[in-house]
């Protein structure tokens, strides 16, 4: 008697905690209500109906992540006020001479290398309005660019733990540092940008390269100009790089990755003179509670049993085959990160893959890359498929060239199967055959 | 007290919904003023056009999100985008919430109405009623030109 009401109770916290969750997934997804207050609220419903305790929800909470996060959003608030970014991108524009397709290659491969650094959204924030002036400067359609641009922002992302929010979510949680993302992550992501390329050239070539540009309209840019306080651009440059080495030789010190960022945040803002009331405003606290919330709602679905259930169910269709496992893996993130928010499919993911750690024979590493890659890749498949998609299309449709989800669509999709397919031999050969 | 009628500039030249920008802008050179006001069908004050948000509206909200602009000051983009609205109406640059003062309120508040829309004139108006401008010229004399009060 006693028992079946145990049963009974167990079922019922399965149902709302999985109700909670989907009511989350679809609010972020469908974006009806901004993703700090659909996680935080679905976080607090687990915790009125006694799914998880406070001191649960608390433990729940990976401040790995967080602080790094926090830490990385500091930096990045006062690299901003340096003008290094924008130096950055006029240099490598005024490079092309004003070549429209060698435009799209340099602003691509800027918003892949601050995107290995820096948060997508905040790159994608510096580098769209820029691409809006120098397309108006020389009058050429910047859709293909800004296409560009949103794909090497997701495949960028996906080189370094500090890329993108999976990775920084998968760093956090599992003993995988900095290096060995750039060991594994870097190659392929590489090999895929020279692809995408080529595939892009294909697309793109003759219709950029359709238009006569007035060139001294390029040469008219004056990079020198947006750096107004050198010593700031040197010392947050130094800070910055310091911490990156940090992270890169976090085996030799052992300090974590979040205080490493946070450290670093901190002391730029001490070298660099700076009002933290300013500097703490530009954090973006609405991702920061959204992850929050994230982490209690994985959590509280982790303790019904869910999603040990899903575990059980995945290596039973992989076979306990970790070449499998892996497939079936990237496979699923890359397809469910197109339509539906890489940040909770991660989270829920992690939880999976820790789950079929306990009863998988041998590493499992090959997991979190494919869980890795496939959900910061996947997210190129639609314009909804990552932050970074989402702002760059919704910045389009207050311009005159308005990107529509069709229209991205129609590139976006095809060029996501392409790399998921590289990164899909990539893994197979590098850890099923030459294993 | 120091009254909004007795400072303010009387001048109730202004234009309606479908008036040009050209227009707009010829009349504020010629009356020296940063503002217009404009009246419905039946004259009533409907809310005003400023130079300051014709201004606004001619920054595309692509520069407006780039942190520096600086590196663009030999590009002449801004004038060529307001030269491209010369001739449109000037329905969508009305600012219909355009803050306004009665005759009867006091300098002092004029002063703080500015300061907090950080603007550099309202128009005053009664019972619909479109009579003239404060600037802030006109609040600094009340102070410097005692033989008025």
């Amino acid at each position: 008697m006693s028992f079946a009401f145990v049963i009974d109770i167990n079922s019922v916290n399965i149902v709302i905690a999985l109700t909670v969750l989907i009511l989350t997934f679809i609010f972020i997804s469908t974006e009806k209500l901004p993703n700090a207050i659909a996680a935080m609220t679905g976080g607090f419903l687990l915790i009125v109906f006694r799914i998880v305790t406070q001191e649960e929800a608390v433990e729940f909470i990976d401040f790995d992540t967080v602080g790094l996060l926090t830490g990385m959003m500091i930096s990045v608030a006062v690299m901003r006020k340096s003008g290094l970014f924008e130096y950055i991108a006029i240099k490598g524009i005024k490079l092309t001479g004003g070549n429209p397709w060698k435009i799209l290659v340099v602003l691509s491969i800027v918003t892949a290398v601050l995107s290995a650094f820096l948060d997508n959204v905040t790159t994608v924030l510096i580098i769209v309005p820029l691409t809006f002036a120098v397309a108006e400067a020389i009058r050429i359609n910047p859709l293909p660019i800004l296409i560009s641009e949103i794909m090497f922002s997701n495949i960028g992302g996906a080189a370094t733990l500090i890329g993108d929010p999976p990775n920084i979510m998968i760093g956090g949680a599992t003993h995988l540092d900095f290096l060995d993302f750039i060991s594994n992550n870097l190659p392929v992501t590489v090999l895929v940008s020279i692809v995408t390329f080529m595939l892009l050239r294909l697309i793109y070539y003759r219709k950029l390269m359709a238009i006569v540009v007035e060139k001294e309209r390029i040469e008219a840019f004056d990079e020198t100009k947006v750096i107004e306080d050198k010593k700031l651009f040197t010392i947050s440059l130094v800070v910055f790089s310091l911490v990156i080495m940090a992270f890169v030789t976090h085996q030799l010190h052992e300090i974590s990755l979040a205080s490493v960022a946070l450290g670093g945040g901190f002391v730029m803002m001490l070298a660099t003179r700076q009002d933290p009331e300013e500097i703490l405003k530009e954090v973006e606290w609405p991702t920061l509670f959204f992850f929050l919330g994230l982490f209690v709602i994985v959590g509280g679905l982790e303790k019904t049993g869910v999603i040990g259930i899903v575990a059980v169910k995945m290596v039973e269709l992989s076979e306990g085959e970790i070449t499998y496992a892996t497939q079936l893996v990237l496979w699923v993130s890359a397809l469910s990160t197109t339509v539906i928010n890489s940040i909770p499919f991660t989270a829920t993911m992690i939880s999976v893959i820790r789950d079929m750690e306990a009863i998988m024979p041998g590493n499992i590493d090959p997991l979190w890359w494919a869980l890795s890659l496939g959900a910061c890749l996947g997210g190129n498949g639609t314009i909804i498929g990552a932050a970074a998609n989402i702002i760059v299309a919704g910045f389009s449709q207050k311009t005159r060239y308005p990107l529509r989800f069709a229209e991205y669509l129609k590139v976006g999709l095809p060029l996501m199967f392409v790399s998921i397919i590289i990164v899909s031999g990539y893994l197979f050969l590098k850890y099923g055959l030459l294993r | 007290m120091n009254q909004v009628k007795d400072y303010m500039y009387k001048d109730i030249t202004s234009v309606n919904e479908t008036t040009t920008l050209r227009r707009a802008i010829r009349i504020m050179r010629l009356h020296r003023i940063d503002a217009v006001a404009v009246v419905d069908k039946t004259g009533k004050y409907a809310g005003c056009i400023s130079a300051q948000e014709v201004i606004n509206a001619s920054v595309p909200d692509y520069i407006k999100s780039i942190y520096n602009t600086s590196f663009m000051s030999r590009i002449d983009q801004i004038t060529a985008h307001l030269t491209n609205m010369l001739d449109d109406p000037i329905t969508h640059l009305i600012n219909k919430k355009c803050p306004s003062l009665s005759p009867t309120d006091s300098m002092a508040y004029a002063a703080d109405l500015l300061s907090r829309n950080k603007k550099t004139i309202l128009p005053v108006v009664e019972e619909g009623i479109f009579l003239g401008w404060v600037s802030k010229i006109d609040i600094l004399s009340v102070v410097s030109d005692k033989q008025k009060t």
